[in-house]
C-alpha cells in the first residue's frame, strides 16, 4: 500500500531526528563542556521543534485515514496493523501539543537539569525549587493538552504506561506495600544480618572500570555497538547499533557502578536485540518503560544478585580486584549483596525496599496533582514519609528530594513504571521455569546465553507488538498480578535471612 | 535597532532564519565529532544516515525562498540605509551564502557527492598500490563537476578565482600569484641555506620516548597558558586532529606519538589557536553571520600564531622548557636549552605536506596551488600531473619523488573535490607575519612577558584585534584595518629570515 510506504518513510525520519536528539543528550550528560549548556539548549529545542513538526505533519493524519480506509488494509500483515496503530497512538498524542509548547518544554527542561544539578550539588532545594514550580505547571499544562476531560496525573499515568491509571496503582501498590512492609520488618529484625562491610572495601576506579566492561559483555551487552561512560545519574540512549550506557564510579562502593553496569546493560540489551527488519518502524520499541525497566532490572536482580551468580562470579571477581576480597566466602557475600536495608537513595536501595522509594514518589506525585500539597512542601512531605515506609531520618535535601533527575527532565508519572519492572519479572519466572528447568544451573557455570535467549524470543524479539498487559498474558497466560512479586520476594529473602 | 518596516521587523526575520541554520549546523558539528572519537564500530551506518537527514534539513533552510525575498525587500527598503555598519553585513554575507546555494542545481550538487564518496574510494585504492592512472579518471571527472560548479555561482567569472573566493573571500589568481611567487623566491634559499648549513640540529632528542600520560600533562598545561578555557572546550585523541565547535562549547583534539612528542605538543598549540578564534567570537554577533571568522587563511594564521609565532619562539621554550623538564622526569634531563629550541625549529625539505615543517609548510601548498592553477586554464593536463608534481618538489624542494603515493597522491582533498582551499595555509603565514610586525610596535616588551609564560598581552592584543573582529571584513580589508597596510609578503620573510639565521647560526 502506497500510504503505508509513505508513512514509514516519515516514521524513519522522525525516529532518526530522536536518535539525533538522543546522542545531542547522551553528549551533555557524559562530555560537554559545563558552560555549553546553553547552545545545547538550543540545538535540543530545535530538534525537539523538528521532531515535533514531523510527527504531527496532517499528512500523517491523511495517510491513517485513507489505509484504514482502504479495502486493501485487512490484507495488512500483523506487524504493519501494529504500525498502523502505534502511529495513531502517537499522532494523537503529539498533535495535541502545540510546537512552540514542546519547545519551551525542552527548553526548561535543560534549564531545570541545571538548577537541579546546582540544588544537589549545595544541598539547597530552593535553588530549585521554582524551576522545578514552572516545570510542574507545564507538566499540567500538557497533560491538558492531551485530554482536557481527564484527571492530568491520570493521562500521565497513562501515558508511560498505557492501561494504567491512579486506580490501577492504588491497588497494585496497596497489594505492594502489603506484602513488603511485613517482609522488609523481618529482614530487619532478623538476627540473621549479613556483614556489609564485605562489599563496603575500596575498590578503585580503574579495576571497577575493567569489572563493568567484563560483566557488561558477560550479559551479552554488545560494546561493538555500545559504550560504556561516566555519568553523574546513569542512564542508557540510543537505538540498534549505537546503544550506550553510563554508570558512576565510587571507590568505597563498587556495588553503586556494578549493579548499574549491570542494569543498564540490561536496558541496552533489549535495545540492541529488535529484530533488525523492525529498524525504523514503531514496533522496534518496547511495549512500555516498565517493561525495559524490567528488563534491566532482569539482569541487574535475577540474575546479579542470584546465589548461581555468585557462585560462578565470585572467584573470577576475586581476581579482578586482587588482595581484596580474598578473604571473602560465597554465603556471606552474596548474603551483603542481597542486604535488604532501609536507605536514603533509591538507585542505592535494595530491590526489596525498592518498591517504598516509588510507592513514596508515586504518593508525592499523585497529590501535588490533585493540589494536596505545595511544591514547597514536598521536602517535608518527603522526609515523613521516609520516616514512615522505611524509618529514615532525611538530613538535607540532597540525600532527599534532590536525588532524581527526573522532575527536572519532565518526568511525572514516570516513577511508578520502575516498580512495575520487577512485579512483571517475578510473573515471568514461573513460565522461563518451565521453559528451562535448568536455568539456575546454568547460571552457575557462568552461561547466561540460554536465559539471554529466552529473553529475546519471549520479550524483546517481540518490540512493541504488544502493549504491556497483553504481554504479560501472552508470556505467561496470566493476567497482571503483584502477588508473584511478593511471594517471589519472601521466598528469596526468607531463604537469606532465615525467617 | 532600526526597524525596518513598522509592522515587522524583516531584519529581525531573516536573522531569526539564519539562528536556525546556525543551530542545526552545531548540531551536525557535534555528531561528526562524535564520530570521530567515541562512535561505537558499529554506529556508523546510523550515523550516516543521521548525517544525511541533517543536511538535507539544512540545505532545505538554506535555500528557504523566504530567505530570498527578506533579503529583497530589506535592501528596497527605505530604511536600508540607516541600518548599522554590522547589519548591512550581516545582510551581504546572508546574501552571498543564499547565492551560493540555490544557484547551484540539485542534482549538480548529488552528482558531486556521489563522484567525492566513489573518487576518494579509488583514490584510497590508488595511493596503496601508488598508481596514479588508477585515480586519473576519478580525477578528471570530479574537476569537471568542481568547474561547473564554479561556472553556476559566477558565470562571467574565472572558474578558478570562484572557488579561491569560496575559503578565502577578495584573493583571487592575480593576487596569489604574486603573494606566493614571492614567498616561492623568499622561502626557497632560505630553505637551501638551512639545509646547506653544517649546523645541523639533533633531532634525536626529541624522538626520545615520552609516555602518553606525561604527554597529557602538557597537553593541561598548554590549554592553560593559551588561555583556552576548558570550561567552554575539551581535548580529546583523535588520528587527525582537529577544532570544532561554536562560542561555548570547542572542541579540540590531538594525537599522542610516544617516540615524537611534538606531535601533541604542536596539535594542542595548533588546535588551541583555532580554538580561541572560536571562544572568542563577538558575543553580541551569535548566531549572525558575523559571529564567524572571516576566511579560512585568518582561520589558519591563528593556530599558526599560537603554534609558531609562540609556540617554537626562542623566548616560549625559555620558559616552557624547564617546565617541561620537570613535567618528564628524567627523559629530557640532559638536554640542553639550545639544542632543544634548535631540534624544534628543524628545517627539513620532505615529501609529505602533513609532516613539514612550518617554513617548508607554503612550498608544499604553493606547488598545489600553481597545479591546480594550471589545471584550470588548461596550461597542464592530467596526463603530465605527476611529471610537473615531480619537477616542482626537486625545484622547490630538493626531494626527488620516487613513487605517485609520495607523491601527487598524498591528499584526499582533490579526490572529494576540494580545488583552491590549499592556499588558506600559506595565506595565514603571511597574515601572521604582517600581524606580527604590528604587535611588536603595540607590546614591545612582548618577548619579556612570553618569556615569564604570561600570554595576557599577546592573546588579548589577537582578541581585540582579530577574534572580536569575527566576519565584519573581508580577509585583506581585516589586514589593512589591523596593521594599516596591504598584505605583504614581506614581513614573514623578514621574520623567518631573522629567526632561522639565529636558530641555524647562517
Amino acid at each position: 500500500m502506497e500510504q503505508y510506504q509513505k508513512l514509514m518513510i516519515i516514521q524513519k525520519e522522525s525516529t532518526i531526528m530522536r536518535n539525533i536528539s538522543g546522542l545531542l543528550s547522551w553528549d551533555m550528560e557524559v562530555k560537554m563542556p559545563k558552560k555549553g549548556v546553553n547552545q545545547r539548549a538550543e540545538q535540543l529545542a530545535m530538534m525537539s521543534g523538528l521532531i515535533h513538526e514531523k510527527t504531527t505533519n496532517p499528512e500523517i493524519g491523511n495517510y491513517l485515514k485513507e489505509i484504514q480506509a482502504n479495502q486493501d488494509f485487512e490484507k495488512l500483515g500483523r506487524n504493519e496493523k501494529r504500525n498502523v496503530e502505534l502511529i495513531q497512538r502517537n499522532y494523537d498524542k503529539a498533535t495535541k501539543i502545540p510546537k512552540e509548547f514542546a519547545q519551551e518544554l525542552t527548553k526548561h527542561g535543560v534549564i531545570a537539569t541545571q538548577s537541579w544539578k546546582n540544588a544537589k550539588e549545595k544541598a539547597d532545594y530552593s535553588i530549585f525549587k521554582k524551576d522545578l514550580e514552572k516545570m510542574i505547571e507545564l507538566i499540567k499544562k500538557q497533560a491538558n493538552y492531551f485530554d482536557p476531560d481527564k484527571d492530568p496525573y491520570d493521562v500521565l499515568l497513562d501515558f508511560f504506561e498505557h492501561g494504567f491509571s491512579k486506580k490501577v496503582y492504588d491497588r497494585i501498590f496497596e497489594e505492594a506495600k502489603e506484602g513488603l512492609i511485613p517482609i522488609i520488618k523481618s529482614c530487619v529484625e532478623s538476627p540473621n544480618q549479613p556483614n556489609s562491610s564485605l562489599i563496603l572495601r575500596e575498590v578503585p576506579t580503574e579495576i571497577q572500570r575493567k569489572i563493568a566492561f567484563d560483566i557488561a559483555k558477560l550479559v551479552h551487552y554488545d560494546l561493538e555497538g555500545g559504550r560504556i561512560d561516566e555519568a553523574v545519574h546513569p542512564f542508557t540512549g540510543g537505538y540498534f547499533d549505537d546503544v550506550r550506557i553510563t554508570v558512576k564510579y565510587y571507590p568505597n562502593d563498587f556495588t553503586s557502578a556494578f549493579f548499574a553496569a549491570l542494569h543498564e546493560s540490561g536496558h541496552g540489551i533489549y535495545e540492541q536485540n529488535y529484530p533488525q527488519e523492525f529498524k525504523y518502524q514503531p514496533i522496534a520499541d518496547s511495549p512500555s518503560s516498565a517493561m525495559h525497566e524490567g528488563q534491566a532490572r532482569f539482569i541487574e536482580n535475577i540474575i546479579g544478585r542470584s546465589d548461581e551468580f555468585w557462585e560462578f562470579y565470585l572467584p573470577r571477581f576475586k581476581k579482578l580486584t586482587g588482595k581484596i576480597f580474598e578473604d571473602v566466602g560465597l554465603r556471606p557475600f552474596v548474603h551483603a549483596m542481597n542486604q535488604v536495608i532501609p536507605s536514603k537513595i533509591r538507585i542505592h536501595a535494595d530491590p526489596v525496599t525498592y518498591s517504598m522509594h516509588i510507592i513514596l514518589r508515586y504518593e508525592i506525585e499523585k497529590d501535588i496533582f490533585s493540589d494536596k500539597i505545595t511544591v514547597d512542601e514536598i521536602p517535608v512531605v518527603w522526609n515523613q514519609k521516609m520516616k514512615d515506609y522505611l524509618g529514615m531520618d532525611i538530613e538535607n535535601d540532597a540525600e532527599g528530594c534532590l536525588q532524581d533527575t527526573h522532575w527536572a527532565w519532565q518526568y511525572f508519572g514516570y516513577f511508578p513504571t520502575y516498580a512495575l519492572g520487577s512485579y512483571y519479572n517475578a510473573q515471568f519466572l514461573p513460565q522461563l521455569t518451565k521453559d528451562i528447568p535448568n536455568w539456575r544451573d546454568e547460571i552457575r557455570t557462568g552461561k547466561i546465553e540460554t536465559i539471554h535467549n529466552w529473553l529475546n524470543i519471549n520479550i524483546r524479539n517481540k518490540g512493541c507488538l504488544l502493549d504491556p498487559l497483553d504481554m504479560i498474558k501472552d508470556v505467561t497466560g496470566k493476567e497482571f498480578s503483584a502477588k508473584y512479586f511478593i511471594d517471589n520476594t519472601r521466598e528469596k529473602y526468607s531463604r537469606l535471612y532465615d525467617f | 535597532m532600526v526597524k525596518i518596516t513598522k509592522e515587522i521587523d524583516l531584519y529581525e526575520k531573516l536573522l531569526s532564519k539564519v539562528k536556525e541554520i546556525v543551530i542545526l549546523n552545531n548540531a551536525l558539528g557535534v555528531l561528526y565529532w562524535d564520530m570521530e572519537t567515541y562512535i561505537p564500530h558499529g554506529g556508523i551506518e546510523q550515523r550516516s544516515e543521521e548525517l544525511a537527514l541533517i543536511r538535507g534539513l539544512l540545505h532545505e533552510k538554506q535555500i528557504d525562498p523566504e530567505i530570498g525575498s527578506l533579503l529583497q525587500q530589506i535592501k528596497e527598503h527605505d530604511n536600508f540605509e540607516k541600518l548599522s555598519f554590522a547589519q548591512k553585513r550581516n545582510i551581504y554575507l546572508i546574501q552571498k551564502e543564499y547565492d551560493q546555494q540555490t544557484k547551484i542545481p540539485k542534482e549538480l550538487v548529488i552528482a558531486i557527492a556521489k563522484q567525492g564518496a566513489v573518487g576518494s574510494d579509488v583514490w584510497k585504492k590508488a595511493l596503496i598500490e601508488s598508481n596514479y592512472d588508477l585515480f586519473k579518471p576519478e580525477l578528471i571527472k570530479i574537476f569537471e563537476l568542481i568547474k561547473k560548479y564554479a561556472e553556476y555561482l559566477a558565470p562571467d567569472k574565472n572558474p578558478f578565482d570562484v572557488l579561491i573566493d569560496l575559503s578565502d573571500p577578495g584573493f583571487n589568481q592575480k593576487i596569489l600569484d604574486k603573494l606566493f611567487s614571492e614567498l616561492r623566491d623568499g622561502l626557497i634559499p632560505l630553505i637551501t641555506k638551512c639545509a646547506e648549513s653544517p649546523n645541523q640540529p639533533d633531532y634525536s632528542l626529541i624522538e626520545r620516548n615520552c609516555p602518553v600520560e606525561i604527554q597529557e600533562k602538557m597537553s593541561e598545561d598548554i590549554m592553560e597558558l593559551i588561555k583556552y578555557d576548558t570550561n567552554r572546550g575539551r581535548i580529546d585523541k583523535t588520528v587527525h586532529p582537529f577544532t570544532t565547535g561554536f562560542y561555548d562549547d570547542v572542541r579540540i583534539t590531538t594525537k599522542y606519538l610516544e617516540n615524537d612528542f611534538t606531535s601533541n605538543y604542536y596539535s594542542v598549540l595548533h588546535e588551541g589557536g583555532h580554538a580561541l578564534y572560536e571562544q572568542n567570537m563577538p558575543k553580541e554577533y551569535k548566531y549572525e553571520p558575523i559571529g564567524f571568522c572571516c576566511s579560512g587563511g585568518f582561520h589558519e594564521s591563528q593556530s599558526r600564531y599560537i603554534e609558531n609565532f609562540i609556540g617554537r619562539s626562542r623566548e616560549f621554550l625559555e620558559y616552557y622548557f624547564p617546565r617541561l623538564k620537570e613535567i618528564t622526569g628524567e627523559i629530557f634531563a640532559d638536554v640542553k636549552l639550545e639544542d632543544f629550541i634548535r631540534a624544534v625549529n628543524r628545517v627539513t625539505p620532505s615529501k609529505i605536506r602533513v609532516e613539514a615543517d612550518p617554513v617548508t609548510y607554503s612550498l608544499h601548498v604553493i606547488l598545489r596551488y600553481e597545479i591546480e592553477r594550471d589545471l584550470f586554464s588548461g596550461k597542464l593536463s592530467f596526463d603530465d600531473l605527476p611529471k610537473v608534481w615531480n619537477q616542482k618538489m626537486k625545484v622547490y624542494l630538493g626531494v626527488d619523488i620516487k613513487n605517485d603515493a609520495e607523491g601527487v597522491l598524498q591528499d584526499i582533498h582533490w579526490s572529494e573535490g576540494e580545488f583552491g582551499t590549499f592556499p588558506s595555509y600559506a595565506i595565514g603565514n603571511i597574515i601572521d607575519g604582517q600581524l606580527h610586525w604590528k604587535l611588536e610596535q603595540e607590546i614591545p616588551n612582548w618577548k619579556d612577558q612570553i618569556r615569564k609564560g604570561d600570554l595576557t598581552k599577546i592573546i588579548s592584543w589577537l582578541f581585540t584585534n582579530v577574534h572580536m573582529k569575527g566576519n565584519l571584513f573581508d580577509p585583506l580589508d581585516l589586514v589593512k584595518e589591523i596593521t594599516g597596510e596591504e598584505l605583504s609578503t614581506k614581513y614573514y620573510l623578514e621574520y623567518l629570515k631573522k629567526e632561522y639565521t639565529n636558530f641555524y647560526n647562517l
